[in-house]
């Protein structure tokens, strides 16, 4: 995943970098920094992803403990840790649903209203100026059938086919509502810096 | 943006994972091979796909959470033996001490018991991302063979194509670009002594993955494949052509068919001599 072009988030992408450079030499306070710092917004998608506090937590722990065992694999220049750790937050969520027999709750989870949730204290002023806040604003201006064949691919972990079957739509339908609706928000990102 | 690929409408998708497996594949091996079009699509679509992950929103974890992970990442041994075993009441006490004593010992027994199903359960959970971490590690190793494979067999196709252009009459017959793909250009290289023949051509459109370039010569009016080729950067493709060629000369086309190429030309042709 990409950086973030804005200053505030290149500037928190350096912190995280040199929170990662430190947890390759084994210092654990950096681990506990980088949790600290993101573990609401991994948790947060978990909770998404897999709709069960439980699961989210041992997931949540998996995930910075992959963090910490593979630090060293990190590349700035591919990306944020942020981001870095999104990828691997989803990752291993959709081995879990995939796995799982709980991927009927999950599905209808995620084609659930967001909760309304309250980010952490710490986490609130940086997440108001970020990515997140504005896709979120997005995706609400989205037709309901777009984000929600979306929300199926993303959030479910479901292709193309999936979603069709699930949605009892033509595959093509299905793929036309998820490249428009990403085109749309491919274009709201355009004028957000 | 001017430019176009027949692939783009698949990067939004292949952001979000929800290609199908043939589509993802054919998407990859696209990328793979660079396309200027689809490259910064790409990162714009995992932009996209990064702000959808954060859109769920952050709720903070529980302390306990926090505090766990600390600790089975500086553990040195993620499980230990329980302690001592526990003293036994000695004989000659009153029964109430005694029952106290066994109230006790039922209760350390069960919370014994609970720290060691968390413990069974912490190791279980240890135990499935070693397992991840090392399916993970073969799958990358799998695809480091296949890659060094394909490469030693790049190579080999390479010196062929060197021994053909090295030929001492080389012979040169240009193909012509058709309306369909009107920047294309095609050239055939061919060694009259050996009887090989090697194709080369550029500026030839991308194509989906369920369709390939075909090559054909033609005498007496019959069509002959001559193999199949994908285009990589640039619409670069190039054929070694591997069948007899009939003596006298021959008419060289390329059409574009089906996946695994047809024995007759079916679609529509984009370069003829």
């Amino acid at each position: 995943m990409q950086q973030d072009p804005t200053y505030e988030t290149t500037a928190t992408d350096r912190a995280d970098a040199e929170l990662v450079r430190r947890m390759t030499g084994g210092e654990s306070s950096a681990l506990d920094g980088l949790f600290a710092r993101h573990g609401g917004r991994v948790h947060g998608l978990l909770l998404r992803m897999l709709g069960s506090s439980g699961e989210a937590e041992e997931v949540l722990q998996d995930v910075f403990l992959q963090a910490w065992t593979r630090a060293a694999t990190f590349r700035a220049d591919k990306g944020s840790p942020r981001g870095w750790l999104m990828v691997m937050a989803r990752s291993r969520a959709l081995d879990r649903l995939r796995a799982s027999r709980a991927a009927r709750r999950r599905d209808d989870v995620a084609l659930q209203e967001r909760p309304l949730v309250e980010p952490p204290e710490a986490e609130a002023e940086i997440e108001r100026q970020e990515l997140g806040a504005r896709m979120r604003q997005l995706m609400a201006e989205l037709p309901g059938e777009q984000r929600e064949a979306i929300e199926l691919a993303f959030f479910a972990g479901l292709t193309h086919s999936q979603c069709a079957e699930r949605l009892g739509l033509p595959l093509g339908t299905v793929k036309s509502r998820i490249l428009m609706g990403m085109k749309k928000l491919k274009q709201g990102l355009g004028t957000y810096r | 943006m001017s430019e176009s690929c027949p692939f783009t409408d698949l990067v939004s998708a292949h952001a979000l994972g929800a290609l199908d497996e043939e589509e993802r594949v054919g998407l990859e091996r696209h990328l793979a091979a660079g396309c200027a079009v689809c490259e910064p699509e790409l990162s714009a679509m995992e932009r996209v796909a990064e702000g959808i992950a954060l859109s769920a929103g952050a709720v903070a974890p529980r302390a306990e959470v926090r505090r766990e992970v600390i600790e089975r990442a500086t553990a040195p041994v993620p499980f230990r033996r329980p302690a001592a075993a526990v003293p036994t009441a000695r004989a000659g006490r009153s029964w109430a001490i005694a029952a106290s004593v066994s109230l006790l010992l039922l209760a350390g027994a069960v919370g014994w018991g609970v720290v060691q199903q968390q413990r069974l359960q912490r190791v279980e959970r240890d135990r499935a991302a070693l397992a991840a971490e090392l399916s993970a590690a073969r799958a990358e190793l799998a695809r480091t063979e296949t890659q060094l494979a394909s490469g030693q067999v790049e190579r080999a196709a390479l010196l062929r194509h060197l021994a053909v252009l090295g030929a001492s009459r080389l012979q040169q017959v240009q193909l012509a670009a058709l309306p369909p793909a009107p920047t294309a250009s095609g050239r055939m290289f061919v060694d009259p002594g050996s009887g090989e023949a090697l194709f080369s051509a550029s500026g030839l459109p991308a194509l989906p993955s369920n369709r390939t370039y075909q090559l054909w010569f033609i005498a007496g009016g019959q069509p002959t494949s001559a193999g199949t080729f994908d285009v990589g950067p640039g619409g670069a493709g190039r054929v070694l052509v591997e069948a007899a060629l009939p003596p006298g000369g021959v008419v060289w086309a390329v059409t574009v068919e089906p996946a695994g190429g047809v024995p007759q030309p079916t679609g529509e042709m984009v370069l003829k001599s």
